[in-house]
């Protein structure tokens, strides 16, 4: 499949700890392609967060190829690594990982810093992203000032601030009450339709994996 | 308290960064510490050492110091014929000698500095048994032959055995090294008293020294001789006179030095607050499980008093392995007392290193009480919680 | 912005922000008082005019030259004035309360030393008195005299009971001038010594020469030394300034200690700085693994780290420059009370402010090395496990 904009090849990946070899991932092959909303499903342990760290490139594989859009991942040095996340990937955590110091407009400025743009541009896109999240009235607030949905709300706007090709989310609804978890799922719908973004999301949340166009199931380090 | 060790212990390795740095301010404080005390106590030591309790110091009445004293020769005659002096053989142990500075230039900076020249004779070693020459011979009576201190022969231009050194305009051969145990001595150069006193146009002695029959003896001689107007001398024991020198500048070192250690170990103890309080930040969790498991809060309280008791321990044990490292090392400077340069070592004896540990200990055990007393009183409840929020 | 991130950061610790500026103050305060010490041991060299030599006894300041040199010393050309002055020594009450003694040719002394300066009446009287002294103001303050008052010396290198009248409390023109010492007539002195110490009457202790041309210093020093070059007592001139440099060094070992000691206790505050942001920087692991996947790189995160590092050791140094100069006050007193003989004034040199601020924003930026390399050097995939 040469349109795919995510291609995992065979990849293996094991862990050490205290010297003993925790195998993950198992000759794992995986394509997705552009535009795609697909869940990664399975108990924890299964390895869905280390295929999220390995996409990233957070973490390279034992064996195996990582390619995004064509980017052999696992072959780039750390310094353009880290340029080409910026660009290319948006993330989304389970604890939004927001800078509890900083207003909401002020982390979602943060990925902006590291170009060229001016202010003014900046905030324009800052209130761009906020908006697009449904916070345009959120933006001076500190994350501990909003609620779980909202945080993770503004999480996705710092996500996005960048305009990345693809979404990485791991677990965004695992801290969340069902309500907020509805909205946020609703949301990354609308990013995956409205925006093209393709989204890889991790959860063992069923009612969450449905709102995906497709469901990978992940069991002991192999695809089912 | 075994438990208590180990699992103190164990902690401090897991925390290794921070606490090698609050145990290395703790040690260079103490090593600062334990250096001014070691200073000051050699100081001490150089003078006490000087003098002997058995041996009296005659000065002209008033004098403070040998330099500034005189004594003529019919007074050092009469003394001479005083009773109360011991005898060796027939001679008394009695020494007229002629102190003066003279400007040597030291070896490396080239610069001149004051140095204690003692005009005597054989007299001069026998009311000091501790002085011996250990390297070369004893001047000849009459000649221009000195014998220079270990310290004077150190760290003085052509002061070692054999060479030459010129002053009054005349030149000195250096026939001998005379050592006595760190005492004032090696930093003085000796030779022949009449030979002195042509050099420098003198007539007089400067002082006298000699050994009493019975060191009991000396408030009736102190009496007999204010009583005597021939006289006009003070006496004094040798051993005070020396240590009444040293009061200028052990004063001095101990005052700055201590107002200093002062200043830093208040800083050192505000270090040690900092990683304190850091540690028991870090163990919220462990503190609420603790305290679940049913840990009372005093012990709480003590567990972590001890660990930081523990840091200044360290860290006192290695700032004063530091300071010990000085004793290789020794100082010279001008003694105010006698306008003179003297050399001194740093001691450490075993007292100034039990004052170095509880110096550190207690200096790391005040900056830990506010943080144990926070640690103390840790809401069990929100502790367990905190990992989650 | 990512400096506004830095000050958020300051405030998110307070306790351990307030103890480490306090810290560093402390350290800067010790350093700056250490600092001034230093300074005051030289002070005097420094304040000394450089049209001034002074001769004395070749052999050592211990022995003394004929008062009849000062004829012979003033014909040499370019020679502008000669006075000269004994060392008194003596005692007061138990000894305790140490200050410099000197016996002086009043009249030429005082016209070679303007910084000596004494009101036109005081002066008169001083002159006018054998038996009379003048007394520095630190001096008259600190023993609580007046003019009038009458002084009673035990003497120690001129033997027997004295007593002087004070007629004039001297102040110096300038803060490093000597105000904390006495003065009295050569003559008194040299009366009473041909009477009981007639071996010793008629000499002085030093000369002071004064140049018409300072840049002559050297070829009048060694015309000055050849023309006694020979006789019994034999001379060496130097400048003035020269010589109390020279008895500045001799008691080098102790200053160089004290400067040992100002350079160790730096490394005391980097330590603490250092700690301090090593703590900082591990709590905030995870959220610099958060601005890492936001593809944050060294240089970002070292302003962060260094920014914080040097923005608290710069709030510590001022604090400690603005602490100083109270402290130096309150210190000073204390040295020249206590240690008198040692320290005549004390004051603040006008670099060191610069200089302890400058040195600590040099602290700051050294102890934010170790932190800095300890968040370099973790791994994204590690740092973000820590929330979990």
């Amino acid at each position: 499949m040469t349109s795919s904009i995510i291609d995992v090849q065979k990849v293996s990946h094991s862990y050490f700890r205290d010297d003993i070899e925790i195998p993950v991932l198992k000759q794992l092959t995986l394509s997705i392609a552009p535009e795609s909303f697909v869940a990664l499903l399975g108990p924890s342990g299964s390895g869905k967060t280390t295929i999220l760290n390995l996409l990233a490139g957070f973490d390279r594989p034992m064996h195996g190829r990582v390619s995004i859009n064509e980017t052999n991942v696992s072959r780039l040095p750390e310094r353009q690594l880290a340029r080409w996340r910026a660009k290319t990937i948006g993330f989304i955590f389970q604890f939004y990982n927001l800078i509890p110091v900083l207003t909401a407009a002020e982390n979602v400025e943060l990925p902006l810093l590291l170009t060229s743009l001016s202010r003014a541009q900046r905030v324009k896109h800052v209130a761009t992203a906020l908006r697009l999240v449904g916070l345009g009235d959120r933006m001076t607030h500190y994350p501990r000032q909003l609620s779980g949905g909202q945080e993770q709300r503004v999480a996705i706007a710092r996500a996005i601030v960048m305009d990345p090709v693809i979404l990485l989310a791991d677990e965004p609804t695992g801290n969340l009450d069902s309500e907020a978890a509805e909205e946020i799922m609703t949301l990354l719908q609308r990013l995956n339709t409205e925006q093209g973004k393709t989204i890889v999301l991790v959860t063992h949340d069923l009612e969450a994996a449905q709102r995906a166009t497709t469901i990978c199931k992940l069991q002991k380090g192999r695809l089912e | 308290m075994r438990i208590f060790f180990s699992y103190n212990l164990r902690h401090l390795f897991a925390r290794r960064i921070t606490n090698l740095l609050t145990i290395m301010g703790i040690g260079l404080v103490v090593f600062i510490f334990v250096g001014v005390l070691m200073l000051a106590h050699g100081v001490k030591h150089t003078l006490v050492n000087t003098g002997s309790k058995e041996n009296v110091l005659v000065l002209r009445k008033g004098a403070i110091s040998e330099i500034g004293s005189g004594l003529y020769r019919e007074q050092a005659a009469l003394l001479r014929t005083f009773p109360d002096i011991a005898l060796q053989g027939d001679h008394p142990l009695f020494s007229p000698e002629i102190v003066v500075l003279i400007n040597l230039e030291k070896k490396g900076t080239g610069t001149a500095a004051n140095v204690t020249l003692r005009g005597g004779g054989t007299e001069s070693f026998r009311v000091r048994p501790q002085v011996k020459i250990v390297k070369g011979r004893m001047w000849r009576a009459g000649s221009n032959e000195v014998v220079t201190g270990k310290e004077i022969a150190r760290r003085f231009k052509n002061a070692g055995l054999g060479q030459t050194l010129k002053f009054g305009r005349q030149t000195w051969k250096v026939v001998g090294i005379l050592e006595s145990s760190g005492s004032g001595f090696e930093s003085e150069t000796w030779g022949d008293a009449d030979r002195f006193m042509d050099t420098f146009g003198r007539t007089y002695f400067s002082s006298a020294i000699f050994r009493l029959r019975d060191p009991s003896l000396f408030s009736t001689l102190q009496s007999r001789i204010d009583q005597d107007p021939r006289l006009q001398i003070s006496v004094t024991p040798e051993a005070a006179y020396y240590e009444s020198r040293s009061g200028g500048l052990v004063n001095f070192i101990r005052t700055l030095g201590l107002i200093l250690t002062g200043l830093f170990s208040a800083g050192a103890s505000l270090g040690a607050m900092i990683t304190m309080y850091g540690a028991v930040a870090n163990r919220t969790t462990e503190i609420g499980t603790l305290r679940a498991m049913g840990f009372t809060r005093g012990r709480m309280f003590s567990l972590f008093v001890f660990e930081s008791a523990l840091i200044g321990f360290i860290g006192s044990v290695l700032g004063i392995a530091l300071a010990s490292l000085l004793q290789f090392t020794s100082l010279s400077t001008i003694n105010f007392a006698t306008m003179s340069e003297l050399a001194y070592g740093f001691v450490l004896t075993y007292s100034i290193a039990m004052w170095g540990v509880l110096f550190g200990v207690s200096m790391a055990i005040l900056g830990g009480l506010l943080p144990a007393v926070r640690a103390m009183r840790t809401n069990v409840a929100h502790a367990l919680k905190f990992r989650g929020a | 912005m990512l400096l506004r991130y830095v000050i958020r950061n300051l405030a998110r610790h307070p306790l351990r922000a307030t103890l480490t500026v306090l810290t560093m103050s402390i350290i800067i305060l010790a350093f700056g008082l250490l600092r001034t010490t230093v300074a005051a041991w030289y002070a005097e060299s420094l304040g000394t005019p450089p049209d001034r030599l002074r001769t004395r006894h070749a052999v050592s300041i211990s022995f003394q030259l004929p008062v009849t040199y000062q004829q012979r010393i003033a014909i040499i050309p370019g020679v502008s004035g000669v006075s000269y002055a004994n060392w008194f020594g003596g005692r007061w009450k138990d000894g305790k309360a140490f200050f410099p003694r000197y016996a002086v040719e009043p009249d030429s002394y005082l016209e070679l030393h303007p910084e000596i300066q004494l009101p036109p009446p005081q002066r008169e009287a001083f002159l006018r008195d054998r038996r009379a002294c003048i007394v520095g103001r630190k001096l008259a303050a600190k023993l609580g005299w007046r003019v009038g008052d009458i002084v009673r010396l035990q003497g120690s290198l001129y033997p027997g009971n004295w007593e002087f009248t004070i007629r004039g409390i001297y102040t110096g023109t300038s803060q490093t001038t000597d105000e904390g010492s006495m003065y009295l007539h050569w003559v008194a002195m040299d009366e009473r010594r041909r009477i009981e110490d007639q071996a010793r009457a008629g000499t002085v202790g030093w000369f002071v020469v004064r140049m018409a041309n300072p840049e002559q210093a050297a070829q009048i020093s060694t015309t000055i030394d050849q023309t006694f070059a020979n006789s019994i007592a034999e001379t060496r001139t130097e400048t003035e300034q020269a010589f109390r440099a020279n008895m500045a060094t001799m008691s080098g070992a102790v200053i160089r200690v004290i400067e040992i000691m100002s350079v160790l206790i730096l490394g005391i505050s980097l330590l603490v700085v250092a700690n301090a942001m090593a703590m900082t920087v591990r709590e905030r692991h995870h959220e610099y693994g958060i601005l890492k996947t936001l593809g944050f790189r060294a240089p970002h995160l070292g302003f962060l780290i260094f920014g914080e590092s040097v923005c608290l050791a710069l709030f510590g140094g001022i604090l400690g420059v603005v602490l100083l100069y109270p402290a130096s006050k309150g210190f000073g007193m204390f040295l020249t009370s206590n240690l008198g003989g040692f320290f005549a004034t004390f004051t603040l040199p006008a670099q060191l402010p610069v200089l302890a601020v400058s040195l600590s924003v040099g602290i700051g930026l050294l102890g934010a090395i170790i932190p800095f390399l300890l968040c370099l050097r973790s791994r994204i995939r590690d740092e973000l496990r820590h929330m979990g």
